[in-house]
């Protein structure tokens, strides 16, 4: 019985943990739409890009502005969720492609560099060296021109598949085909003051405002960050809640029409199996020990000098094509990277440095990593379709990061 | 032994997963059945079970 107790465990903490993240943001983004705040975002972000000739320039700028975002939501998946609800229709109504849309929402979180990252904290203290002088004097100057370049090869690959898929839906025909338009059908349309249109075109991104608020806060007063998306998820849902008792003056219908949330929460559901499904598939080769045996393999590997990066990476994709995470891997590693780089006679920072990025690349490229999952339920593509467009720019970084490590590290 | 059945499985599950992805099925179940499989494969093995990696590690 144990197997199947392995699988409820996982709806329990899937339930109680990612997955809680998941309904709060699908409820409140169900919530904005039915309100009309939606609609409000979308047409003035999408005014302001009129004047774009292709839409194509806005993909390395997304793609960099998520990475720069990734500092404010470090979780992959989470920051995925917060721009599916936010930024997806906006692209998709500029006339970006699904596809290509999804691709850049689904690469948004990578390699910044950050010192507030744990991973950087813990690799720092097992080199003997502060966080900043890691990140800023290694991590950096081979992060950010991998960043630089990937968001050039992302603005040619999703062209060219763009090209290659010209049957493409348009946000219009998404939405109906998808029963979105049926939903939206029955919302509200916010009409009156510029004020009041100002404030409803905010409401849909309160949560990211208030995330980059605390962040820049909790920067200034030399703290982390406090708040969890949670709980500026229900805060911002309580400002909306007020902004529809003030517009309105009908305290009964608004009160009524908050049970959206909860009916936008359960239309979610299916995100979270699917990830409760992928997380039983990776438990599953936890049990038959193949984690395990890699990992061993991978602690045991001397003498293999200047190749000991490379060997080290191509393992590190392996389980993280495998598991969805390289996050696990990286920490079980740091106590082992001083060591295994004076066996190999090389700077631990020139075998840190290519196993950390290349476990944070490569996420967007693997099956069960949580972040194409939702991003492929979200959008009603199939994974290997969202893998297809990001696997051209991840696995072009890894190149051109590798290349870097052994030229500047 | 139980690494060389171990590496079997793993490219078995692999191959079965890539194969099914690609006749557009529903992802959910697969997962489901190949990660139950896997768990049982497991319990055959002689291997301790239990929830070895926190959930986050997925993130």
């Amino acid at each position: 019985m144990k197997p199947i107790q392995v699988m409820v465990d996982q709806f329990t903490t899937t339930l109680a943990g990612p997955g809680f993240v998941i309904l709060l943001l699908a409820g409140y983004s169900a919530y904005m739409s039915y309100i009309g705040a939606n609609d409000v975002t979308v047409s003035g972000l999408t005014s302001s890009m009129k004047n774009i000739k292709s839409v194509y320039i806005l993909v390395p700028v997304v793609f960099l502005m998520g990475n720069i975002l990734s500092l404010v939501v470090p979780s992959a998946s989470n920051l995925a969720i917060i721009l599916l609800a936010t930024l997806y229709p906006v692209l998709r109504s500029t006339g970006m492609s699904r596809l290509t849309s999804a691709a850049l929402i689904a690469t948004s979180a990578t390699i910044v560099p950050t010192p507030l990252g744990s991973d950087n904290v813990a690799i720092a203290a097992a080199l003997h060296m502060s966080t900043t002088e890691y990140v800023f004097k290694y991590h950096a100057i081979i992060s950010i021109p991998t960043l630089l370049l990937m968001a050039v090869i992302q603005y040619f690959w999703q062209k060219h598949e763009d090209k290659i898929n010209q049957h493409e839906l348009s946000y219009e025909e998404e939405l109906q085909q998808y029963g979105l338009k049926e939903a939206n059908d029955e919302t509200n349309t916010i009409s009156g003051s510029k004020g009041l249109r100002f404030i409803y075109g905010i409401l849909p991104l309160l949560p990211i405002i208030i995330l980059i608020i605390d962040f820049i806060v909790g920067i200034s007063h030399g703290k982390p960050a406090t708040m969890s998306v949670q709980a500026v998820t229900i805060i911002s849902w309580i400002i909306a809640i007020f902004v529809e008792l003030f517009h309105k003056h009908q305290a009964k219908q608004t009160l009524k029409d908050t049970n959206i949330f909860i009916k936008g929460m359960g239309s979610a559901m299916g995100i979270v199996v699917l990830l409760v499904a992928a997380q039983t598939f990776v438990q599953g080769l936890n049990a038959i020990g193949i984690m395990r045996m890699i990992q061993t393999t991978m602690m045991h590997i001397k003498g293999a000098g200047i190749l000991l990066p490379l060997i080290m990476v191509i393992f590190t994709v392996i389980i993280v094509l495998l598991s969805g995470s390289g996050v696990a891997l990286t920490f079980a590693l740091i106590p082992l990277i001083v060591p295994l780089a004076k066996s190999a006679g090389i700077a631990p920072q020139q075998l840190s440095v290519p196993i950390q990025l290349a476990g944070n690349l490569l996420r967007a490229v693997s099956p069960v990593a949580a972040v194409v999952l939702i991003v492929s339920g979200s959008t009603h593509l199939e994974p290997v379709q969202i893998i297809k467009r990001t696997s051209v720019p991840m696995i072009g970084g890894l190149i051109i990061m590798l290349i870097l490590s052994f030229w500047l590290l | 032994m139980s690494q060389v059945i171990a590496i079997i499985l793993t490219i078995a599950s692999v191959a079965i997963l890539c194969y099914m992805l690609s006749k557009k099925l529903d992802i959910k179940i697969i997962l489901f059945a190949l990660g139950l499989v896997l768990l049982y494969c497991g319990v055959f093995m002689g291997n301790k079970i239990k929830v070895l990696q926190p959930v986050d590690a997925l993130f």
